[in-house]
This record gives C-alpha cells, structure tokens and sequence, in this order.
C-alpha cells in the first residue's frame, strides 16, 4: 500500500503517511479545487479533431478547451461533482469541495459555494469557504463530533477566511459567497446553508427540496406573503444571507434528517435549479433511478440540461448517494 | 549568432466579442533587449555589410550646396562604421557607379579604408541623370560578393526616378526585396514622396524628408549608428490562424506605418510569416488584425499565436516569444465594449496616416472636395490624439477653423517642402503612452 498523495510506502494501520503527513483515512478534493487541464487525448470540443495543444487550445481550430476553474470534474467514488462556468459568465465563481472520512464513524462530507458575482474576487472566496469548510467537517467526522454543531463551526470557518479578503478600503466589495453542504453518514444526512445554494433529496419516492433559500423573496413568504407577490418585490432574489466580511452576524441553518431509502442528496448552485427547481424534474433528468445512479455521468447529464437550456450562470452538481457507499467496513469485518 | 538580442512579445487586445462579432484585434508590442554592440568593438567578419548610395545627377549642383553636403554626410557615414564592417559607396545618376572600393565587391572598414573612400567620395562631381532602380541593382550585386548577416543601404536623391519607367523601379524593387535594408532620403523638394516611400517600404527602411541639404550629415550619422547597432537580421513574425480564419491585416505600426500584410510566407499549416528586418535594442508595435469564425457565447478560442523567428545555420531556425491572441465569446456588454487603449490608439495613427495621404493626393489632383475632407478630419484627429507635430504640419498646409470638427479650408499657395514633410512623416507614429502616466479617469 502507497500514499495516495506522496506515493511513498504506508502500513494497513497507518492513521498519517510518514512521509508527507497526509491523514490517510482521509481522501478530499484538492485544496483549490480539482482544476486541470482537459484529460489528454480527448478530442477537440470544437472541431472534434485530435490536434489539442499542450497549452489547451486546438491546433486546427483555435477552440480553447475547458480547463482550470472553467470546468472541474471530481469523483471520489462515495461523492462526485461537476462545476462549470456555463455559457455567459467570464469565469466559473462556484467551488465545490468534497471528501470521505473513515474509521469509526465513517461519513462523506460535501460543500458547495457560490460566489456573489457583483462582489470582487468571488471565485476566491467560494474556493476558500469550500476548502475550509471541508476541512473542518472531515476533521469533525474523524473526531466522531455532532454533524449540526461541525455545520455551525465549518460555516464559521469560512466566514472568518472569506472576511480577510475584504479590501476595506473599497466598502461594497467585500468578496462573498453562499455555502451549502452536506455529511451524510450510514444513519442520517445533515444538511447547512446560507443564501441560495440548494440540497435536493433525490429518490424514487419522496423527492423533495431540503433548504429554504436565504433570499429577500423567501423572507417574505415566509412570512405569510404569496409567492406570486413576493416575487414582484424589488430585489425579490437578492441574498438575504450570505458569507463574506460585510455580512453581518450570522449562522446557518442546518437540518438532519434519516432517509426512509436509498438515494441521493443533490447539493447545486443556483445555475442547475434555476433551471430544474422542482425535485421531480430532477429526478426525471438523471440517467436512471437515484439509488442506482452512477455519480459522474449522472453530475454530467444535469450539468448538460443546464448547458443547454442556456447556461447563464456557473453550474455546480454534487451528488452524495445514501446509505454511503464507504469501504471503510473491509477493516471492522 | 552571438549577441543576439533577448525577444519579449507583449499582447495587448480586448478578447472579449459580442455574440457573432467576429473580428479579433491586437497590438503586439516586440521589445529586443541585450543584442547591443559596443560602438568601439570591432565587428565580427562577415557580420554587417553597409552601402551608401549617394545621388550624382546634375540636379545635385542646384543648389551648389547640395552635393557638398552629401560628401559631407557619406564621410560622416563612413566614419560612423565600426571597424570590421564591410562597406561600399555608390554614385548614381541615369547609371549607377561603384566609388569605392575600387574593384566589385566590398572592402572591410579600418583606418586605412576608410580614408581611401572619403577621399574617392570628395572628388564626386555631378552630371546626368535619375535612375533608382539601377542604383538598388548595384547595390544588391555589391552586397552579393560576400555572406553578410546584416545587410543595410543608405540611398540619398534629391529627384524623380526620370530615366527608367516606374515599371522597371517597380520590378527591380521586387528583385532585391529581402536581399538588404534600405533607408531612403530625399534631400530638396524635387523628389517623389511615393517613388522613396516604395523603396523604403519594400525594403523595411525608413524614409524621410530632409529639406535643407545641411541636416544631411547628422541625418547620415544617425542612420550609420542605428545599422551598426543591429545584432540580428532577417527576423520575421510568424502568426498562426485556426482553421476558417482570414488574416485581415499585419501592420508595424510602431516607430513607423508598414502594412505587411502582403508580404507574408506560408509556413504550412496554418501559419506565415511577415518579414521585420534587422533588430537591434528596439521596440517595435504590430497590429494584427484577424477574422475568425464566430462561436457561441462563452466560448474562447486562439484566434492566433504570434512568435518571432530568426534564421540561424544552415536553414535551422529560433523560434523566440509567443503571444497569444485570444476571442472570447460574452453577453456581457461591459466586456465586449470595452475598448483597448492600445488598439484604439494605433487605429487612430493608422487612419490619420491615410487621411493625409489621401488628402495630399487629392489635392495634387485637384480634387478640392475629398482634399478638404480628408485633411480637415486628419486635423481633427491629430487634435483628438495630441499629435501637435502633425497638427502644426497640418496647419502650413490648410487654414483651421475649427479643429475639434475638422473644418477647414485649403491655403491657395503651400510651400513644397512643407507638402512634402506632411506626407514623409504622416507614416510616423507616437508609441502609445504607459499606463502609469495616463491620466484617464
């Protein structure tokens, strides 16, 4: 057996690789995000010809092929997700994060975050609230702590980070972003947000939207007004909640629930529901029953409906199957 | 080849296009640093070669002055070459005549020769006629009889091409293109703007206007010191284009105007390459601008790759730099209007350029309307773009009413030199100022 970040040998019973100090019970997205370039050999997205260049554009017909934060694919086997720029932004402001955690108290952990585009360097901030957030769940699971109370500590996390990259020379720039994730254990799955990043609950039966967006409209209907009138509101989509340094006191909400099946929990960007919202269309829209989904190509089919039905935002799909498809019972049996 | 110079390409562009927008421009700014050559160092054998053509016809006599300052100018020329440095100088008339050295070829500078050929140039007389073209010709056989890297010809005339047709200027122009660099210079008022301006063009030099004979001599000693100071020659831009683009134009635009667009080399696939010359510690701008397919928004792609290549042994080349010229496809207005200061403002010399020119040639034809037009809106831009050189140009050639809207009216009389100064410097171009010093809000 090698460690899986340095190559060096580890021993079965290794909790840490004494080589580069990596937890080995541990595997997570790369910090920054899983960015890189388009897998080599794959044909042109323009032209569809194989003369793709070292430097990511076609030699044939110029077309630059998706590459770095524009579209970053990651699958880990128990957790996989898509984030791409989409069709109209410059640049992709969503980051997403994930990871599994084994020993005792098995779990996967799941984070997603979308940039507030009118802020400054929004791609910034959502990176660094994921990858801190991920942290602090993985080592939360580890520890065998409360998935809420990591919830609370995780967003707490990313708001003291997203904050120290405020310019408060410029007022009304502050980088900011939304935060939703998951951990979804053997026995139940805990849901956190802030803003209007979604959890959907994917199944055969029961599908349902598991988050209340944090928006001016959402307020209000929460309040007892009608959909119809507070959507008509001026600003009706505009963040009530968010992460960043002018965002004031905050805290997420959090849910846990215990699935009555097998599933899958759906944490998305507002660029995937803006065009699917309603749990159904979600389910209809992926290869085949949830339960029986493979993660990838299910991320990639939602990410191309996105695509397709115009794109105007960054698109982010993570999708965490429960129960979890964790391994870490080969050890204990 | 040593002491060739470091390249660095920069790219200056919007590469942001609204939907279906399809056409791509960039500035490519090429900055050759190191390649400087001590002046006192001498040159490495069959490393440079320098000829001097010096214009004997009768005309020259008129004034008196005008040969005398020609001498005056070759021996400072001459006096400028660095030691090593492979020479010759030619008389022209209707014939050419080698002057020195005394039998065909070229002779290698030292102390010796280059007393030898002042002497041979102060005993030149005047006489006859006006052919360029045979003069460029014997030049070329000259610059033949050994391997130089760098090759460049100073040519000097004070008239018309009379006694060949253009046609056969024309020709031979195209024969020697690519053999050497050639700065051309018309000294008086008697010589064509266009006929120098061919010469230079073709020959990637520079032309200019040098109305009284007596500038001649620092005017020559200059142009000796920038050639010695060249370290590399035959230096070409390459561009490269994807699939379905079409190549708009590749224009220097920096220190001087020279479309190069015709002048390009296929180098298969897709790419060419346009020649720039010899290089020494410069800077130069280039304009490419470039048609491209348009994709859907949200889209990038290269729409072209530019690098610089230099010949080296034995048909062996460096390629050095490459820039990329990138289009990307976005709703986004705030991107895709946007406009590069860069490309706008080289736009901008580029169309006072040819609104002179133009002006000029309509009011030599007589063509009072377009003459008006076309130099009223180049009094109005080179207002709009700070150009007060040209503006004061401008204003010996046509009375400004109003310079902010281009009015203006024609002056009855318009001295020659000042006609033909307007013309030789509107290919002069201003770099584009630094950002730090703007003052744009």
């Amino acid at each position: 057996m090698t460690c899986p970040n340095c190559g060096e040998p580890v021993g079965d019973r290794d909790r840490f690789c004494e080589g580069c100090g990596v937890n080995l019970r541990v595997t997570r997205t790369p910090t920054g995000g899983p960015v890189g370039a388009a897998a080599p050999g794959e044909p042109c997205v323009g032209c569809g010809g194989a003369n793709v260049g070292a430097d990511g554009f076609c030699e044939d017909c110029g077309r630059a092929q998706p590459a770095g934060r524009d579209r970053m694919e990651s699958d880990l086997g128990p957790v996989a997700g898509i984030s791409d720029k989409g069709r109209r932004r410059a640049r992709n402001e969503d980051s997403m994060a994930f990871g599994t955690a084994g020993g005792e108290a098995p779990a996967v952990i799941a984070v997603v975050c979308d940039g507030v585009a009118t802020s400054d360097r929004a791609d910034n901030a959502s990176q660094r609230a994921v990858d801190s957030a991920c942290e602090v769940l993985l080592d939360a699971a580890l520890e065998g702590k409360d998935a809420e109370g990591a919830t609370h500590a995780a967003v707490a996390r990313a708001i003291e980070l997203v904050a120290d990259l405020a310019d408060p020379s410029v007022p009304g720039t502050a980088p900011s972003c939304t935060f939703v994730s998951a951990v979804v254990t053997p026995d139940e799955v805990t849901i956190g947000w802030v803003g209007d990043s979604r959890a959907y609950w994917l199944a055969a039966e029961g599908a349902r939207r598991l988050t209340v967006d944090d928006t001016v409209a959402a307020e209000l209907v929460a309040e007892g007004m009608s959909e119809e009138e507070a959507m008509a509101v001026h600003q009706a989509h505009a963040l009530s909640k968010w992460i960043g340094a002018d965002a004031g006191d905050i805290d997420a909400r959090t849910l846990t629930f215990t699935p009555d099946g097998p599933g899958l929990v759906l944490l998305c960007s507002d660029g995937l529901w803006n065009y699917l919202p309603e749990p159904q269309a979600l389910v209809d829209a992926l290869p085949g029953p949830p339960a029986e989904a493979e993660l990838l190509p299910a991320a990639s089919q939602l990410t191309r409906i996105a695509l397709e039905l115009g794109g105007h935002d960054n698109i982010t799909t993570v999708l965490v199957p429960f129960p979890p498809k964790l391994e870490s019972s080969e050890g204990q049996s | 080849m040593t002491g060739a110079p470091d390249f660095a390409l920069e790219i200056y562009q919007n590469e942001y296009l609204s939907a279906g927008a399809a056409e791509v421009n960039a500035i490519i700014t090429v900055t050759a640093s190191g390649g400087a050559v001590p002046a006192t160092v001498a040159a490495p054998p069959g490393s440079a070669a320098e000829v001097i053509i010096v214009d004997t016809s009768g005309s020259m006599y008129v004034p008196r002055t005008k040969l005398s300052s020609a001498k005056q100018a070759t021996a400072a020329a001459i006096d400028t070459l660095r030691d090593g440095v492979a020479f010759a100088v030619i008389a022209g008339t209707d014939e050419a005549r080698l002057v020195y050295p005394y039998r065909h070829g070229l002779e290698v500078a030292n102390d010796q020769t280059r007393a030898e050929a002042k002497q041979a140039v102060a005993k030149l007389s005047a006489n006859g006629g006006t052919a360029i073209g045979k003069w460029l010709r014997l030049a070329d056989s000259v610059f033949g009889t050994q391997q130089s890297s760098i090759r460049h010809a100073i040519l000097l005339t004070d008239g018309q091409n009379m006694h060949e047709t253009p046609r056969q200027l024309t020709r031979t122009i195209q024969d020697v293109t690519g053999h050497f660099v050639c700065d051309a210079r018309g000294v008086g008022t008697d010589w064509e703007v266009k006929e120098l301006r061919q010469v230079a063009d073709a020959l990637l030099g520079t032309v200019d206007i040098v109305a009284d004979p007596e500038g001649l001599e620092d005017d020559f000693r200059a142009m000796a010191a920038s050639a010695m100071n060249k370290a590399v020659a035959d230096v070409s831009l390459r561009l490269w284009t994807p699939q379905g683009a079409t190549i708009k134009f590749v224009k220097q635009v920096e220190p001087t105007l020279t479309d190069l667009t015709a002048r390009r080399t296929e180098v298969p696939p897709r790419a060419g390459d346009y020649p720039t010359g010899s290089w020494g510690s410069e800077t130069r701008d280039y304009h490419v601008c470039v048609q491209v397919p348009a994709a859907a928004t949200g889209e990038k792609m290269l729409a072209g790759r530019v690098s610089l290549v230099m010949p080296g042994p034995d048909g062996a080349e460096t390629v050095v730099g490459k820039g990329n010229i990138l289009a990307v496809w976005t709703d986004d207005t705030a991107l895709s209007t946007r406009i590069n200061r860069e490309v706008a403002h080289y736009t901008g010399q580029a169309e006072l350029a040819d609104a002179i020119q133009e002006g000029l040639e309509a009011r030599k034809a007589g063509d009072v309307e377009t003459a008006t037009a076309k130099l009223g809106r180049a009094v109005q831009l080179a207002t709009e773009t700070g150009h007060s050189d040209t503006a004061k140009l401008l204003a010996k050639v046509v009375d400004v009413e109003d310079a902010k809207t281009g009015t203006v009216r024609l002056k009855r009389k318009v001295a020659a030199v000042d006609e033909m100064t307007l013309d030789t410097r509107s290919s002069k171009t201003m770099r584009v100022r630094k950002k730090t010093e703007s003052t744009e809000s």
